[in-house]
């Protein structure tokens, strides 16, 4: 099967005035439709600048990477915007909901960068907004939500355009244990609808949910171990 | 659509964090908009009364004035006790011009008027021709009016103006009454319609009209007329014929090159043009005021773009990481920037339509809606609005999800 995610000796380094430091020093990885992974590390060894990548983003320094069998590495940010518009969903450790729109308007903004809005937008973010159970809290601004809750929303939102990838970059990190279980089954419940999912941890509890897991130290991998 | 209302919500939601700021950013362009919006109408309202006004006097109407005249203006009478423009001037234009619709000399003078005990001691005496009342733009009311024959045979009648007759009659109808005017018992034939005053301030309906050659024969015993009132073919005849008749007459005087004119072809306009003068000035700084008022309400935009920018880092960067592009960013924050001065410059153009009525209405205007003044009013706070908006959305373009992940977690 062709991967979905497919790096080939990925380079990332940050220029900080006149140093340059070497972040990720020569990734290969691919990543197969459907699969579950999670990517740990210790802080600091680029599993976010690794996401990032695979997110699109940002771009490699060097390397070869190829999205659902496209070159990323020199589009322009045009072409960027529309790969993660329409392959890619993000779940962030900070859920990142708009404060001053509602529930519902937060999982509909994808679809506001979509030439292709369909016209059931609405009716299909309901009916995501009723899987995770906030259908009833769908006109409340995001405040009024838990923390377990507002992460659901952003779920939502991350799969509002129907994306094959879901990125989710510590997404229990502000959440008890309890509804950190809730949040992992809940990837886990998309990921065998079909959806590939990566998380990014250094929680082994949460690591527990996927199905694959990547370790990265120093900006390689090194350990790779399915289940 | 769906995009913009959400978007002005959220705008509108953020700008509430800056309540006091917004209000004095569309407060600037609120001020700006009215200053245009006023400026503009009570222009248009000047123009049309100046229009009115000339009309009044006569349509399409030059007039030509013995003497030199140095000063125009609203209070400059046009009177002149040189004597040299002549009936023969007056039959040269009407024969040899042919833009001269009609032309009507006519000489004045005051005279005391008498009428059994009342005596009322200088009234301007008019002789006129036939035409005049269509050439000068007087109408009567009651009566009958001066025909050629009057005039041929220099019968002595009278039409007389609403105030003098009220003088003179009271309520009594004056019509072939005879009164005497200086020393010459006139019968009047018919009383004027009221014309109120003229630019000058004159009272157009304290006076009275005989037959030219009855004034020149019996009142002044003179060959020479005051004025001669030629009325052009059409507007656009009028600024030739100003030059024909100077020409012609420059012949019929025998006045040399580098010699002076001794009669004035006085421009309507320029009479005029004191009040207009005045109402330019107005303009002018009712357009400072707008220029500046609308620099303040972009400055104001400015910064508050800036600082909304700055506190929306986050949604920028998500909708970034969702899928926006560079520029739905930079649309987004041109829009709301130009959605906050065009809010106050709504409320200005109403502020300013309602103002400049009331004004109109107090100086006796007409009224007078300038479209031209709202499409600027309009177009001046939108652009206002866009180039305060133009530096934070570009600032906006810079923000990068990668960087807001990082600096939150
Ligand atoms: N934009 C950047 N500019 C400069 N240095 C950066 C940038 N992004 C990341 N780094 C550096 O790269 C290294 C890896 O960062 P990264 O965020 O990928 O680590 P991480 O594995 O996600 O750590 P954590 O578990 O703490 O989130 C760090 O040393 C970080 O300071
Ligand atoms: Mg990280």
């Amino acid at each position: 099967m062709t991967p979905l995610c497919l790096m080939e000796d990925v380079r990332k380094t940050f220029r900080m005035g006149d140093d340059a430091v070497e972040v990720l020093k020569g990734i290969d990885l691919a990543v197969a439709p459907g699969e579950f992974a999670a990517i740990m590390g210790t802080s600091g060894s680029g599993k976010s600048t690794l996401m990032n990548l695979i997110g699109c983003l940002d771009v490699p320094t060097s390397g070869r990477y190829l999205l659902a069998g496209r070159e990323v590495l020199g589009l322009q940010d045009d072409d960027l915007s529309e790969l993660r518009n329409a392959h890619i969903g993000f779940v962030f450790q900070s859920f990142y909901l708009l404060p001053y729109a509602t529930v519902l308007e937060n999982v509909l903004l994808p679809t506001l960068y979509r030439e292709s809005a369909k016209d059931h937008a609405e009716d299909h973010a309901i009916e995501l907004l009723r899987l995770v159970g906030l259908e009833a809290r769908m006109r409340f601004r995001p405040n009024r939500l838990s923390g377990g809750e507002q992460q659901r929303a952003a779920i939502c939102r991350a799969l509002m355009n129907d994306p094959e990838l879901l990125l989710a970059d510590e997404p229990t990190g502000q959440l008890d244990s309890r509804t950190a279980a809730e949040i992992m089954n809940l990837l886990a419940k998309m990921n065998e609808r079909g959806k590939t999912v990566i998380v990014v941890t250094h929680d082994p509890a949460i690591a527990a949910y996927a199905k694959r897991i990547i370790r990265i130290r120093d900006g390689v991998i090194v350990d790779e171990q399915a289940d | 659509m769906k995009r913009t209302l959400l978007n002005l919500k959220i705008a509108l939601g953020s700008l509430g964090n800056f309540k006091l700021r917004t209000a004095l950013a569309v407060l600037g362009v609120f001020f700006g908009t009215l200053s245009l919006v006023v400026v503009g109408n009570l222009s248009d309202s000047l123009a049309l009364k100046t229009e009115q006004e000339i009309a009044n006097l006569g349509n399409n109407l030059i007039i030509v004035v013995s003497g030199q005249i140095h000063r125009y203006g609203p209070n400059t009478p046009l009177i002149s006790r040189a004597t040299n423009l002549t009936l023969g001037d007056a039959e040269a234009i009407a024969i040899s011009l042919p833009a001269a619709a009609r032309v009507s000399p006519s000489g004045f003078k005051a005279f005391p008027v008498r009428r059994g005990n009342t005596v009322l001691k200088a009234i301007a005496v008019n002789g006129v021709t036939p035409d005049f009342s269509e050439v000068r733009n007087f109408e009567i009311a009651e009566g009958s009016p001066i025909t050629e024959e009057d005039d041929r045979l220099q019968r002595k009648v009278a039409l007389i103006g609403r105030t003098t007759a009220e003088k003179l009659f009271g309520e009594e109808n004056p019509v072939g009454k005879t009164i005497l005017i200086w020393r010459v018992p006139c019968q009047i034939i018919g009383v004027m319609a009221e014309k109120g005053a003229d630019i000058a301030g004159n009272d157009q309906d304290n006076q009275l009209f005989i037959p030219l050659k009855t004034f020149l024969r019996n009142f002044v015993n003179l060959e020479n007329v005051n004025i001669i009132y030629v009325q052009a073919a059409s507007v656009e005849a009028i600024d030739p014929l100003r030059g024909e008749i100077e020409a012609l007459l420059r012949v019929r005087h025998g006045i040399r090159k580098d010699m002076k004119d001794d009669f004035s072809v006085v421009d309507l306009k320029e009479v005029t043009a004191l009040k207009s003068q005045a109402m330019d000035l107005i303009s002018v700084l009712g357009r400072i005021a707008a220029a500046a008022s609308f620099l303040i309400g972009a400055l104001g935009i400015l910064s508050i773009m800036i600082l909304i920018v700055n506190e929306r880092r986050v949604e920028i960067g998500i909708r970034r990481a969702v899928g926006s592009r560079k520029r739905d960013i930079i649309l987004q924050f041109l829009m709301e920037s130009s959605f906050i001065s065009v809010s106050g410059g709504a409320i200005g153009m109403a502020a300013g339509l309602l103002m400049s009525l009331a004004i109109a209405r107090v100086l006796g205007y007409p009224s007078s809606i300038s479209v031209r003044g709202l499409l600027t009013a309009f177009a001046a706070s939108v652009a206002s609005g866009i180039l305060a908006g133009i530096y934070p959305s570009l600032k906006a373009t810079t923000i990068h999800p990668v960087d807001i992940i990082r600096s939150k977690g």
